[in-house]
Parts: C-alpha cells; sequence; structure tokens
C-alpha cells in the first residue's frame, strides 16, 4: 500500500487505480471492527485571479491533497481527516477509537443499493484549457471597462477562479466511486465613493461545466455601473411592511433560506417537537408554490451525481401544492425517519464529516406576468439581486442589492438597503403570485452552515409576489 | 524545507522570495438534540509560498509538504502572469517570551475529558428545562505557525486553543427559540460552567414573547451584539479598503469619527486572545496601538502591501484568514486583518443602564448583519434574540423585528452610554472585550 502511494506521489495526479485500491484496502482492514466505515480521497486544483481596484491583486493556483475516514461503532461516529495519506492507516485507527470514545447510540443507516461507479467530467469549456494569462486578460477586460466607465466610479472588485476536483470514495458496503467535479465563479462589482458614501453593485457568474459562463459578460458589467452611480444617489428604504417583488436571484436566496435549510433533515431526525411541525402533508404555502431541490441540474453549481456518502442525487420535492412532501437526507437521517435517501449529505472539503445541505433549490414557475405582478401594487418594493441571507429556520432574512418603489402599479424610483425579513410559518403563505419565469441563478459564494462554508449551490427561480414582508429601513 | 525553498526561489532567478508553514490538529466533540453524536480530528499541514520575479509578485499553495517544487513553480508561473507589486519583506525578529499564545493544560486535554464536559453542561441544561434540546461542540487545537523570507526574517510559534459552543433548541407550539453562547481562548481559560450559566440566563428571559411598536428607540447592544456592529469599522480601518479609497474614514486620520467617549485599542498581545501572536502571517512584529482615542481615529490596519501605498509603515495586521470562516488559514493569501479589540469600560453599570430606559430594546443576536452595505456604515438586522424593556425592565423577548441604521451616525451622534462590565466575545480568529453600548433614536422595525 505504501508503495502504490509512494509511486503516486509524485508531480503528476494521483493515479486513479491506486486511489481505489488504498480506499478498498482501508475499508477492508477496517470493516470488521464497525458497523460501518467509508474514506475519502479528494485532490483539487484551482486557480484563482483577484482584482482589487486598478490593481491585480491575487494570482494563485493552489493543490490540495487530503482524505479523511469516517466510522460508526456502537451506534456513534468518529471522523478524522489529513494531508499526510501515508499515514492513513493510524489515521484510520484514531476514527475508530474516537468513535469508541461515546459509548453506544444510536444510529441505523438508510439502505441503499452499493455503486461502483467512475464519474468523468462533461465540459462544454473545460477552464483547464485556458491558459492563466488568458483568464487574467478576461477579468482584465472586465476590470478596465469598471474602471473607465465613469470618474463617479471609485473602484473595482473582479473574482474569478476555478476548482477541479477528483473525489475518490468507498464504504464497507461495497460503494466505490471516483467523481470528477468542476467549479467555475467569478463576480465583477463596481464601486462607487463619494465623502462618507460607498455603493456598489456587482453581477456575478458560474457553473459546474462551462467556461463560457465568464466569458461576453460586458453589457451586464456596464449594467452594474449604471446602477452603483445610481445608488450614490438612490435614498434609504423606508422601513415598514411592504408588498414585496423579489426578482428571480431573491427569490432562489429567499427559498434557500426560508424553507431550504429548515428542511435539512439533521435538524429534525432527532427533534421531535419539530417533527411534528414538519410533518409530511403539513400546510406551508397556498397551492400555487412548489419547491425543490435537484442535483441534477446540468449547469448548475449545484449539479452533483453523488453525495459525500456516496448516493445518487436526484430532484426532491419540499413542498408540492403548498404541502411539505419531503426533505432533505442523508443516510442517517433518512434512516432514523424511515424515509428515503435523497443524496444530500455533503461535505465542503475533506476536512469535514458529511452533513445535509441544498444543492440548486428552486421556487417551481407558476404562470404569473411580471406586469400582471406589480399592477394592482399600491405601494411596494420590487427588490433585485441578492447579497444573501440568513436563518434560524423561525425567523430568516435576505438582502436584495437594490430595491425599486412600486407605485400605483408602476415602477417607480431605486433606493438602497433593502434588507427583508420573514417567518417561516406566516412568510410562505403570503407569496400570492408566482411568475413565470424561472431563471437559474449562479454566483461565487455558497451555503454556510457549521463551520462548512462556503459550499457550491445554486439556485433557481421566477418572480414572485410576497404580502406583508418587513423591511429594515429608515 | 523553507530553506530549501527559498534557495531554490534564488537559483531560479526569483528577486524575492517567502514561505508560509503552517500545522494544525484539532479536535471537536460535537453534540446535537442533547446527545454526544461523534468526535472529530483534523491533522492538516500545508504551505504558501510568495515569490517575486522582476518585481512581479505571485501566491501559490500546496496541501503536499513533498511538492516543494510544484508549488514553487506555480508561484512563479503566477509571478510571470502578474504584476508589479511594491512590497519589501520584515527581517526584524521576535523577542522571546512575548505573548503567551500555548497552554500545556489545553494541549493534554484528553478527548474523554472534553466528551465529560459536554456531557455535564448537556445534563445541566436539561436540568433546567428537558425540552431544550442542546447543540454544540468542545474543541481544542495545537497549531504551529512558520514563517521565513529572503530578508533573513525566519521564525515560528505554537499556538493552542480551547473553543466551546453550547446552544439550546426550544419550541412551543409555531415558536422556535435558539438560543447559544460560544467563547475561545489560547489558554485554559473557557469556562464551561459560566457559559451554561449564560445561556440558562437567555432562555430565562426569552420565554415570554411580546409585541413591539416599530420606531426609533433606545437601544441597548449587549457586548457581543456591539462587537459584531464594530465590524463595520473593521472595513472601514482596513488599510486595503482606505488604499482603494472605499473606506468612508479613509481620509479621517486625527480626526473625530465616533463619540468621544469611545476608546478602542487593538492588542495583538492579549494574554489568551486567539487573535494573539507574537508576529503577524508576514512575520510583522505585533504591538498593541490605539485605533480609536476618546473618538478620534488613530491609525489603520495595515500589512506588507499597503504599507508603500499608504505611506505607512505596516502594523503587524498581515493575516491569512479565509473570509468566509474567518479561520487562518495557508490557503489564504495575506490581507490587512484586525486582531484582538478592546473597547474600554464607562462608568454605569449595565442594570443602571437598563434603569433609565421608557420604552427601549436590548439586541443580543442580529442575523443576516453581513447582507447590508457594511463598508459604509449602513446596517439592518433581523432580530434574533432581543428583549423589550419597558419602564427600566426587560418584559420579554420580541421577534420578527429588525433594527437599522448607520453605524457612524449611531455611535457619533447617538450614543449615550457604555457599560463597566465587559465580556471576552470570540469571533473569528479573534477576541475582544467589549462593554455594553446604549444609543437612542436608532430605528426598530416590526
Amino acid at each position: 500500500m505504501r508503495e502504490a502511494l509512494r509511486l503516486a506521489d509524485d508531480w503528476v495526479h494521483l493515479k486513479k487505480n491506486n486511489v481505489r485500491n488504498l480506499i478498498r484496502d482501508i475499508v477492508k482492514s477496517f470493516k470488521a471492527r464497525c458497523e460501518y466505515v467509508e474514506v475519502r480521497i479528494e485532490e483539487t486544483t484551482e486557480t484563482s485571479v483577484r482584482f482589487s481596484g486598478k490593481e491585480l491583486e491575487i494570482i494563485s493556483t493552489k493543490t490540495e491533497l487530503g482524505g479523511c475516514v469516517r466510522c460508526l461503532v456502537n451506534g456513534s461516529w468518529g471522523f478524522v481527516s489529513f494531508n499526510d495519506l501515508l499515514e492513513i492507516e493510524r489515521f484510520a485507527e484514531m476514527a475508530v477509537s474516537h468513535a469508541r470514545l461515546l459509548g453506544r447510540g444510536k444510529t441505523v443507516l438508510a439502505e441503499v443499493q452499493p455503486v461502483e461507479d467512475d464519474v468523468a467530467l462533461s465540459l462544454k469549456k473545460d477552464p483547464r484549457g485556458v491558459r492563466l494569462d488568458q483568464k487574467v486578460s478576461l477579468m482584465r477586460s472586465y476590470n478596465d471597462l469598471i474602471n473607465d466607465y465613469s470618474p463617479q466610479i471609485t473602484s473595482s472588485t473582479g473574482i474569478y477562479f476555478d476548482r477541479y476536483h477528483k473525489i475518490s470514495f468507498g464504504n464497507s458496503e461495497g460503494t466505490n466511486i471516483v467523481q470528477e467535479k468542476m467549479d467555475v465563479a467569478g463576480m465583477c462589482s463596481a464601486i462607487c465613493a463619494e465623502g462618507n458614501r460607498t455603493r456598489s453593485q456587482r453581477i456575478t457568474f458560474g457553473s459546474n461545466d462551462d467556461y463560457s459562463c465568464a466569458e461576453g459578460l460586458e453589457e451586464r458589467v456596464r449594467g452594474a455601473c449604471q446602477n452603483a452611480i445610481l445608488q450614490l444617489r438612490a435614498p434609504k428604504v423606508k422601513s415598514g411592511r411592504y408588498t414585496v417583488v423579489a426578482d428571480p436571484a431573491l427569490t432562489g436566496v429567499f427559498i434557500h433560506e426560508a424553507f431550504g435549510h429548515l428542511s435539512e433533515a439533521d435538524n429534525v431526525y432527532e427533534n421531535k417537537p419539530l417533527q411534528e411541525l414538519m410533518t409530511i402533508g403539513a400546510v406551508y404555502g397556498s397551492e400555487k408554490l412548489n419547491v425543490y431541490d435537484t442535483g441534477l441540474r446540468i449547469g448548475s453549481r449545484g449539479y452533483l451525481k453523488y453525495d459525500d456518502e456516496g448516493v445518487p442525487t436526484e430532484k426532491t420535492y419540499l413542498i408540492r401544492e403548498g404541502k411539505l412532501v419531503g426533505r432533505l437526507h442523508s443516510r442517517e437521517t433518512a434512516g432514523a425517519m424511515r424515509e428515503k435517501p435523497t443524496g444530500n449529505a455533503r461535505a465542503m472539503n475533506y476536512h469535514f464529516a458529511p452533513i445535509c445541505r441544498m444543492r440548486n433549490t428552486c421556487v417551481q414557475a407558476g404562470d404569473v406576468s411580471f406586469d400582471e405582478m406589480i399592477k394592482d401594487i399600491d405601494l411596494g418594493v420590487y427588490a433585485v439581486n441578492t447579497t444573501g441571507g440568513q436563518t434560524s429556520h423561525e425567523l430568516f432574512t435576505f438582502g436584495a442589492e437594490r430595491g425599486y418603489m412600486i407605485r400605483k402599479g408602476k415602477i417607480a424610483e431605486m433606493v438602497r438597503d433593502v434588507t427583508l425579513s420573514g417567518n417561516v410559518f406566516t412568510t410562505l403563505k403570503n407569496i400570492d403570485a408566482i411568475g413565470n419565469d424561472q431563471t437559474l441563478h449562479n454566483g461565487p459564494g455558497g451555503c454556510g452552515k457549521a463551520s462548512q462554508m462556503p459550499l457550491p449551490v445554486s439556485e433557481e427561480g421566477p418572480h414572485i409576489r410576497i404580502r406583508d414582508v418587513i423591511i429594515g429601513g429608515e | 524545507m523553507l530553506q530549501f525553498i527559498m534557495e531554490n526561489a534564488r537559483a531560479y532567478g526569483a528577486d524575492e522570495c517567502e514561505v508560509y508553514l503552517q500545522e494544525a490538529a484539532v479536535s471537536t466533540v460535537k453534540f446535537q438534540d442533547s446527545r454526544l453524536k461523534s468526535v472529530e480530528s483534523d491533522q492538516a499541514h500545508g504551505i504558501a509560498v510568495r515569490v517575486f520575479f522582476d518585481g512581479r509578485l505571485g501566491f501559490a499553495t500546496a496541501s503536499d509538504l513533498g511538492r516543494a517544487r510544484l508549488v514553487l513553480k506555480s508561484a512563479a508561473e503566477a509571478a510571470w502572469n502578474g504584476e508589479k507589486t511594491e512590497m519589501s519583506f520584515p527581517s526584524s525578529r521576535p523577542t522571546p517570551d512575548g505573548v503567551k499564545v500555548e497552554d500545556e493544560k489545553v494541549r493534554k486535554l484528553q478527548l474523554d475529558e472534553l466528551a465529560q464536559s459536554a456531557d455535564r453542561a448537556i445534563k445541566k441544561l436539561n436540568e433546567y428545562d428537558p425540552a431544550i434540546l442542546a447543540f454544540g461542540g468542545i474543541g481544542k487545537g495545537d497549531l504551529l505557525i512558520r514563517v521565513a523570507n529572503t530578508a533573513g526574517f525566519d521564525s515560528e510559534y505554537r499556538k493552542t486553543l480551547l473553543s466551546a459552543t453550547l446552544g439550546g433548541q426550544l419550541i412551543d407550539g409555531k415558536n422556535i427559540l435558539y438560543c447559544y453562547r460560544e467563547s475561545g481562548a489560547t489558554t485554559f481559560s473557557v469556562d464551561l460552567d459560566q457559559l451554561t450559566e449564560q445561556l440558562i440566563s437567555d432562555f430565562e428571559i426569552s420565554r415570554v414573547t411580546v409585541d413591539i411598536e416599530p420606531g426609533p428607540k433606545t437601544v441597548v447592544f449587549t457586548p457581543r451584539a456591539a462587537a459584531a456592529l464594530f465590524e463595520v469599522l473593521e472595513l472601514g480601518f482596513n488599510g486595503r479598503n482606505v488604499e482603494k479609497g472605499t473606506s468612508p474614514i479613509r481620509d479621517k486620520l486625527g480626526e473625530k469619527i465616533l463619540s468621544e467617549k469611545i476608546t478602542l485599542v487593538e492588542d495583538g498581545l492579549l494574554d489568551g486572545g486567539i487573535g494573539s501572536a507574537p508576529f503577524d502571517d508576514e512575520g510583522t512584529l505585533l504591538e498593541p496601538k490605539t485605533i480609536v482615542d476618546c473618538g478620534v481615529l488613530k491609525s489603520f490596519a495595515v500589512d506588507l502591501r499597503s504599507a508603500p501605498k499608504l505611506n505607512l509603515p505596516p502594523t503587524g495586521n498581515g493575516f491569512r484568514i479565509d473570509r468566509y470562516t474567518g479561520v487562518q488559514t495557508y490557503e489564504s493569501p495575506p490581507s490587512p486583518q484586525s486582531t484582538n479589540w478592546l473597547l474600554l469600560p464607562g462608568e454605569q453599570t449595565y442594570d443602571e443602564i437598563l434603569s433609565g430606559i421608557e420604552d427601549g430594546v436590548v439586541v443580543d443576536l442580529m442575523m443576516g448583519l453581513f447582507t447590508g452595505n457594511l463598508l459604509s456604515g449602513d446596517f439592518s438586522a433581523n432580530l434574533m434574540l432581543a428583549f423589550k424593556v419597558r419602564k427600566g425592565k426587560i418584559v420579554g423577548r420580541i421577534k420578527n423585528a429588525m433594527v437599522s441604521g448607520n453605524f457612524y451616525e449611531i455611535f457619533r451622534e447617538n450614543l449615550v452610554g457604555i457599560s463597566r462590565e465587559t465580556e471576552r466575545v470570540t469571533e473569528g480568529n479573534t477576541t475582544n472585550l467589549f462593554p455594553y453600548l446604549c444609543a437612542k433614536n436608532v430605528m426598530v422595525s416590526a
């Protein structure tokens, strides 16, 4: 085993079969002492470029090689991650003793069919085929465009990265998967500073299979410049309760925070009071509301063939016609709740054990046009694009990058600092119109949970109208 | 190996080279739903190389120490595509026996002791109320940092870490209440019993939910809420934002930016502080400095790159911090970062401050602060945990409400009280010491 690794530990990528065999050997020798054992070995190469103002601030490459062993002994978990692969046996030993420390728990893993698979990349345009200087030039062109747009623009940020992962996974039930993944994403922002006011607007891009997502963004970049300048003079939104129309990007973050996190079954599986609130069939929205989370959306940063427990992903409905119909499971949570595993056990990287996470989370399109949606609103806010969000399950909040007042059915003046808050038991029911324009939103950020961030996820949705949303402001 | 990389860099014709090495061993006992669920360890190391060729800067990192040559090659390729960067590496060496950032008692802690402590805390919380589902983790870590450069700096230090998060969830009908407390130190000074007591008192005052009329109110920010809001000042204080002209206080050095009641010190040598270190991640020595003196701005956070642009000396604020998790890592390039912040206490006690409030709010935990335009000081956050004050007394929890305003305006014009009591607040890679801050006319939406 050691010899195989020494051979592999060269300047070239690890040989697939060496890693496969290594995982098989470790699983085999520890199987008898655990109810379950899994080994994951990850290889990552990353290129990133960052402009800050006119300066090329960061140009860097990263290579990571590491692994982890997770085992279940007497119903308790032990997990050890490391990047000295030559010591893998010692670390596996440590994982077993970690699990033993906790004594007797109860953990049932939902059954899944063992899988043997090799998931090669299928890329439209491979970022690895683009030279570093070309990536720098592309980002420089956007950055120059921003800095030359107007004297009112003081600074800029341009971020690009591409990340290639090769994840080898094996467990004591015979699953053995080598999965390649690509992640490319970034953003450009225009920053205006005048006196003590600083305003910025940005555009984002991202994909799991196409470098082209970073190309041809000039029009969008100019739009961000124009909006940043307009934000300098835009008044702060007045604090209060409003009818809000969210654009597709904000709808995505809204549903991610409002219902996605609550659907992660690790919150629920050993929590009786929450299970009672989250029973299958419970009404959370109007009949028009359909919400799902999917690992199958090609082109999205949330795309995933297998999760980090080797479970195939799927399209999982969370809400159908307003009723709760499913949740996001790991094998442990599905086992405990006697439900079907959904392929949502994900780890940020080899340093972490998999936990229940989202993939590409969506509000399904409805049939209302944008004009129809706003025409009856006497006073409201059209909230556009997103600065992120956060939840404590009942309460959640999400930020829009800018807003426009809606007055007497028409889009009126631009406003700034639009941060919205909702309550899961009321706000989803207040969605009373769902647009006919489903759009995918990919950005360079990601989702954070239990110190694991930014996990690549994406969102998809139409415009939606929500009644009675609290907006903080002046 | 560091010397090997630097020698090779020279041999390839590099002008200057810097190597950063990090080794970390971290273990955590995790619990959820009031039971211990897992024991997890991470043993990892990595290197980062910054190299200059023809004045151009490149950066690369690798987890595999055996790949020294590859890292150098990657950094060189980056440099060839990079830009001319004016910057010089430091050469002065730290004095031994400076700051205390390691503790044998932390290092010797056994995992079963951590598990027993966690178990005790869960039991104590459930004795108070069996319906509370406890969650959290207790962890210990051991870190080695070494920085070497071709200017002659080569030094290392070890740091131990002890941290605890203890939280609970209580569901009553359609009322989901979360409370949590966190503590961290480099020395054996995390008091889990105290943390448990604090958490129980958080639950105790959150039992009753009351309505609140929206409008401008007198608001007390607890030490952790105050520390969270002062992230705004961290952004303004950040030398990179000053240099790029985006910090609203970029030209305010020596001017009054906050109330004269506020004096803020940065102490990178605070005993036991998570952000403490003898030198930063670029080899600049740390020393305490005043940031705001009676409301007047005294300094910025300057790293090696910002120094020549600002024409200021580096201030020992060049740290390699993951921008999402706040964790120190070789994977991130250095940038200006704050260390431990100490806001000096005032005269009144917290109770005295409360007793003077006719109709107000105590803000303890805010959500979504980061979604606001913090650079300009504008914030708007959901009140995850906040309380209504009537006639000098806390009368209940408020929810479905937000607090918003401009940081600079509030703490320049509207600050009315600073408490005598301070609390240690662990946030990301720093330990901050903050009092309660009371301000009038802060907008509360509901």
